[in-house]
């Protein structure tokens, strides 16, 4: 079931109504309709895979109690262990299998060795990723004592496939979810009108933004040996919205349903293209998974501590996992080591006092010439790095950059490909344009939308939410684009 | 609480209002759609309406552009009808059709493009029903799918509220140059187009159009309808960007027991300027010549004098 169907919409105002209205002072019951609720939400996409999730909630229920119970570090280790091997084994077998045995294929090809390896012909569940992760945080949570293992079966369930977070995250920690499942949720008339703001706001990033800029993409990507520079660079800027619009969309989407509920996630994104620099830019871009590989995986490998070798290394290490997260392709494995690379000037640069440096949230409205250009630089590296995040391979990326480079040696062609473009995609950059002064002003809030219907009165407002929501049931195509990050 | 619950309901009742009046005003307008799709219609009514033996060719549009009926019905001395509309309808739409309309003692000549998905696009398969209400059987319903088309449908004939032309028909994609036998013919003449259409992204680990090939085979040998299999023309460039994908495709393929191949792979794949738009659609010649080889082929396997 995607967010953006009508089957979501359906669905989400039964689970309110029931979960409100019927089962207001019972919070077992609520808790038990809303694990219901995620098996029928997860189910809609592929009722096979639901025991593959029963089953990956019930190894790390039972590994949580195991290691709480445990009187030996050696036992406590063993469970551990246990746990994160088969969850790491079955994301290695679903993802991972067939780039293996295909890369390794092919590297005894390179050797003169012919080997047909067996393959296997399945579909990647969705959202193995994200739960995952969910399950190995709280393992590794109660292992080291920040958490009490969790006693209540549902309560437990609930927490790895709450359907809000299910598919595409936020990846949540059990320190912060579970608590809020234990405990008695109030009917907060704010927090359920900001939850339905998130989900407005959402809506108009996938719909209105990312899918507009997919159609052009996807051309363009599948045309890039025969366009010019400009096309290209316009090719891989629209990716950077897209892959933006898209997955923020989700996450806010998420993050309003889940506040419908009574329940705070933790959030996403915070507007990462107005970052002046690569360090920045990943505390606002998928900010769950980048702070769970620095809690479970950066800091126990030492972190910034120690030599600057160690630091470097340990920057690689993250990137190069975390692109691998993505999926099993050496695109993204490309993708994460280039954002590693983009990462060491900041390694040996001179650290500025905390609170020295100004956040984008205090620059004034119409920044500065040197925070633009800082802003524009940034965008633009990590628009080169989305080129291979979307090719198919790393040969048609390099091919896709070297294009870019290449055709720069004539520049009529460059002047004749923006008299096409500019008028060509005139209504495109308007709406860009739009979107990005929008997210601009409303830098400081959880969503854009905050800072222009808290200013005026209620029939504006009402006017105001009329727009969007036409504007997003206008530009719905009949063939819609499933979210990227579901493909994770 | 219960303002907001006001509000909410006062909001979504304008949003009723408003949306059914800008229904009720689309309702006026002039605006059709592209017609190519129900050409259906007519396809069905010659498939049905023949009595004997009969041929038929399925397909997506390789098979629209890319067979002439009339030379392989007087190769074989069988009325052949071209199914071939779009690959856009998928191949459980595709399939189920054939087998609604094959009949023991039938010929099936299937051509399935390779980038051809089991569901298809459900835009395509909605016009189909809307043309050809009994199409409806040949997939799943998905409701969310018709509300979304619906709307759509409606933001078209807004959009185009006062235009003077009415349609939003093509030259080529148009159900007026389709022959009796159900062949495009829009194309005939026509010189190529500087660069051809390949667009499409292959599902690279789900081969679930072959299983679904298989099961048509495992129908027509249970129904006594000879099946054959005619690799789709396609262009050089086709296969520089999906080489990888077909082969794996065409393996598979190859292994299912109950078709027999027309051809071989290699020759089906063919020089870009033998394409008018796209890599799967052939050129008037280019047509002309690869419905002599099948039905040339045909009339062999078939053991005809």
């Amino acid at each position: 079931m995607f967010f953006n169907s009508v089957n979501y919409a359906v669905f989400i105002v039964t689970v309110f109504i029931i979960y409100w209205f019927f089962l207001k002072k019972n919070r077992n019951a609520q808790n038990i309709l809303l694990l219901v609720a995620s098996y029928i939400f997860y189910g809609f996409w592929n009722v096979k895979f639901l025991s593959l999730l029963a089953f990956s909630t019930a190894l790390d229920y039972f590994s949580g109690l195991k290691i709480e119970n445990a009187t030996t570090k050696s036992a406590k280790k063993f469970w551990l262990f246990l746990s994160i091997t088969i969850n790491i084994g079955f994301l290695a077998l679903f993802k991972y299998y067939n780039f293996f045995v295909e890369s390794f294929a092919s590297l005894l090809s390179t050797a003169g060795f012919q080997a047909h390896l067996p393959t296997l012909n399945v579909i990647l569940p969705v959202g193995i990723s994200f739960y995952t992760f969910h399950g190995i945080s709280y393992i590794v949570d109660v292992y080291y004592g920040k958490i009490k293992a969790e006693k209540n079966p549902v309560d437990y369930s609930l927490f790895v496939s709450f359907f809000p977070l299910l598919v595409a995250g936020p990846i949540e920690r059990a320190t912060h979810l579970l608590p809020q499942i234990k405990k008695d949720r109030v009917i907060n008339p704010v927090m359920m009108t900001e939850g339905m703001r998130l989900i407005l706001w959402g809506m108009v990033k996938k719909v209105v933004i990312a899918d507009r800029c997919a159609d052009v993409v996807n051309q363009l990507f599948a045309q890039y040996k025969d366009l010019g520079s400009i096309y290209l660079i316009l090719g891989c800027v629209l990716f950077a919205v897209q892959i933006y619009a898209d997955f923020s969309g989700y996450s806010d989407i998420a993050l309003g349903s889940a506040r419908l509920l009574g329940f705070e996630l933790l959030r996403n994104f915070n507007y990462p293209y107005f970052s002046k620099n690569i360090p920045e830019f990943w505390k606002r871009w998928h900010i769950s998974l980048s702070s769970w590989f620095r809690d479970y995986l950066y800091i126990p490998l030492g972190g910034s501590r120690g030599s600057k070798l160690n630091n470097v290394r340990n920057v690689f290490i993250i990137f190069i996992v975390s692109g691998f997260w993505h999926g099993a392709n050496w695109t993204f494995i490309v993708w994460g080591a280039l954002h590693a690379l983009f990462y060491l000037p900041q390694i040996f640069k001179k650290k500025h006092p905390a609170g020295q440096i100004k956040t984008i949230e205090h620059y004034p409205l119409i920044p500065g010439f040197r925070q633009v250009l800082q802003m524009m630089l940034t965008f633009a590296i990590v628009c080169l790095a989305w080129v291979y995040f979307r090719s198919l391979n790393v040969h048609e990326a390099n091919e896709y950059i070297i294009n870019i480079f290449k055709g720069f040696r004539d520049p009529a062609a460059i002047v004749n490909q923006v008299k096409e473009i500019v008028p060509g995609y005139a209504f495109l950059f308007a709406v860009l344009g739009a979107f990005f002064f929008v997210e601009w002003q409303g830098r400081d809030h959880i969503h854009p939308l905050y800072n222009i219907v808290t200013r005026v009165n209620q029939p504006v407002r009402f006017l105001i939410y009329m727009i969007l929501v036409f504007t997003i049931l206008f530009s719905v195509q009949p063939k819609q684009e499933s979210f990227i990050y579901f493909q994770f | 609480m219960k303002d907001l619950l006001k509000k909410a309901v006062i909001f979504f009742v304008c949003f009723c209002l408003v949306y059914g009046a800008l229904y009720f005003i689309s309702l006026n307008s002039k605006y059709e759609q592209n017609d190519y799709i129900t050409a259906i219609v007519e396809k069905h009514q010659r498939a049905e309406a023949m009595k004997g033996p009969k041929a038929l060719v399925i397909a997506g549009s390789n098979i629209a552009f890319g067979i002439d009926s009339e030379i392989i019905e007087d190769s074989i001395g069988m009325p052949v009808t071209n199914l071939g509309l779009t690959g856009g309808l998928g191949a459980e739409f595709i399939l189920n059709e054939a087998k609604a309309l094959l009949k023991p003692n039938d010929i099936a000549i299937l051509s399935l493009e390779y980038l051809v998905t089991l569901e298809g696009d459900y835009q395509n398969k909605y016009k189909a029903k809307e043309a050809l209400p009994g199409t409806a059987a040949y997939f799943s319903k998905d409701l969310n799918a018709e509300l979304i088309i619906a709307n759509y449908n409606m933001r078209n004939r807004l959009i185009h509220f006062g235009d003077k032309s009415t349609s939003n028909k093509s030259p080529i994609y148009n159900k007026t140059y389709f022959n009796e036998r159900g062949d495009l013919t829009s194309h005939h003449g026509k010189a190529p187009l500087d660069k051809l259409i390949s667009t499409g992204i292959p599902n690279y680990n789900n081969f679930d159009v072959v299983d679904c090939i298989e099961a048509f085979s495992k129908y027509c040998k249970q129904n006594n309808i000879k099946l054959f299999y005619a690799y789709p023309s396609l262009a050089d460039l086709g296969y520089a960007k999906y080489g990888s994908y077909i082969d794996r495709f065409v393996s598979k393929l190859s292994k299912i027991n109950d078709i027999e191949f027309i051809g071989d792979f290699r020759s089906s794949v063919q020089p870009d300027s033998c394409f008018y738009d796209s890599i799967f659609h052939l050129t008037e010649n280019e047509k002309v010549k690869r419905s002599r080889k099948i039905g040339a082929a045909l009339k062999k396997m078939l053991q005809l004098n």
